[in-house]
């Protein structure tokens, strides 16, 4: 059914509708037109009859009128139709996994175990059918470090918890042990938890010198022994060289980025950047969604004073790897400097506050 | 409304439902006139004569019209006398 708006002659189109026997269905009158409901197959017989008014579809009824405003409003719907999808893309999508752990020692572990099950950021949500069978396969190939673990979506992220296995270790009863210095300095703190402690603070020892004894001794008579336990802080000394160059390239961002798709490691659209950081922002597949950053390559030229500067920084550092970073360094001195092929290269004293004892184990008798 | 109801289902060849402003009128053979205060038809051999103000034909399906307005009377007459 369809509804058409009659201007001009509204009574003689009447009186045609009738005498030919055209089906009306209803009539507006209005003041200088009617609207007229009437079968859409009428249509052309109508407006052959009435072809001194002026006829014209006004509305479309039943299923004709979902199609007009589908082809009315196609562009429309085909937005919004591309939006939803969007939006559904983008709320499966995870964007970030939190581990949550007391102690939080396991953390890289945990994040390199589950990037090797595909629990990975800016990749689509799984059920949680899927994430109980991962953190089960996890927990199986991970007995020996982990107790417990749970992957749940919250949103648009995982949340990550797990509990670490704890070996404890049995003390063996019959072995009794001493603290001994592993290396010369000289003593700043003595935190004795088990056994006599042998130094007194400033004192300075050698590598070797027992510091916290096991052996309990009355009168100079051992009256029993025990294995030391205790921390023994020290200043100690290193002799660090270093090379560091006078002329670095360092990598700086721009503003520039480019969206586009990577479909089998072969990009879609051409690439605007020759020098481009790609990031994954999701994954379907072998599709990936991806945004390269452009980036320039800047040459720094360090003065001397600079380059002195960040030589140190980076022997500190590499030091503290070595050593521990709950150490701690008291004081540099530059003994030798010397520049060779754009290369500042430095020879350092350093001053460290560091924990120098370790066990070292006795049998009564020896 | 179980007039109009049993008047569908009825066997009579024509029928006529005069409502407050309505009327329906069913197997009607053909309209004689139409004006805003009078309006003509003929069914069968009588002619109906409804009298009113702003008379309009408001459906016409097949052998079934309505004509809304204000009714103030409606007459019979047969057609062959009045011819």
């Amino acid at each position: 059914m369809i509804q058409i708006k009659v201007i001009n002659e509204t009574n003689r189109f009447i009186n045609k509708c009738i005498k030919n026997n055209i089906n009306i269905y209803n009539i507006d009158y209005h003041k200088d037109y009617i609207l007229v409901n009437i079968d859409e197959n009428d249509y052309k017989t109508i407006k052959k009859l009435n072809y001194y008014s002026n006829i014209s579809i006004n509305k479309y009824y039943g299923i004709n009128k979902i199609k007009t405003i589908i082809k009315k409003y196609k562009y429309d719907y085909l937005l919004l139709i591309i939006f939803l999808f969007i939006i559904y893309i983008l709320s499966n999508v995870i964007v970030s996994i939190d581990i949550i752990n007391e102690s939080n020692t396991l953390n890289k572990e945990i994040n390199i175990i589950l990037k090797e099950n595909n629990i990975k950021k800016y990749t689509f949500r799984k059920n949680i059918k899927e994430l109980n069978k991962i953190s089960d396969s996890i927990l199986k190939n991970n007995r020996d470090i982990l107790d417990f673990i749970s992957i749940k979506k919250d949103g648009m992220k995982y949340i990550v918890r797990y509990e670490e296995r704890i070996i404890k270790k049995i003390k063996e009863e019959n072995n009794y042990c001493n603290i001994i210095a592993k290396k010369e300095g000289t003593i700043t703190k003595i935190i004795n938890t088990n056994g006599i402690t042998s130094v007194i603070k400033g004192q300075n020892v050698k590598a070797g010198d027992v510091l916290i004894t096991g052996e309990i001794k009355l009168n100079d008579e051992i009256k029993a022994n025990t294995c030391a336990n205790g921390i023994i802080m020290a200043n100690t000394w290193y002799k660090v060289t270093i090379e560091y160059p006078m002329n670095k390239e360092i990598i700086e961002y721009t503003k520039n980025k480019q969206y586009n798709l990577k479909i089998n490691n072969k990009y879609l659209f051409k690439q605007k950047y020759t020098n481009k950081k790609d990031k994954t922002i999701f994954k379907i597949k072998n599709i990936r969604f991806i945004k390269s950053n452009e980036y320039i390559i800047k040459n720094i030229n360090y003065t001397k004073e600079e380059a002195t500067k960040l030589a140190i920084e980076e022997a500190k550092n590499k030091l503290l790897d070595k050593i521990g970073k709950n150490n701690t360094i008291i004081d540099q001195k530059v003994l030798k400097e010397s520049i060779n092929n754009s290369k500042i290269e430095l020879e350092l004293f350093i001053d460290v506050n560091e924990s120098i004892g370790e066990l070292e184990y006795y049998k009564v008798g020896e | 409304m179980l007039d109009i109801i049993k008047s569908y289902f009825s066997k009579n060849n024509y029928y006529i439902i005069i409502l407050n402003d309505k009327i329906i009128i069913k197997n009607y053979k053909s309209i004689l006139n139409i004006s805003d205060n009078e309006i003509n038809i003929k069914l069968e051999n009588i002619i109906y004569k409804i009298k009113g103000n702003n008379l309009v034909l408001k459906k016409i399906i097949s052998n079934e019209l309505e004509i809304n307005g204000i009714i103030e009377s409606v007459k019979k007459y047969d057609s062959n006398k009045s011819n």
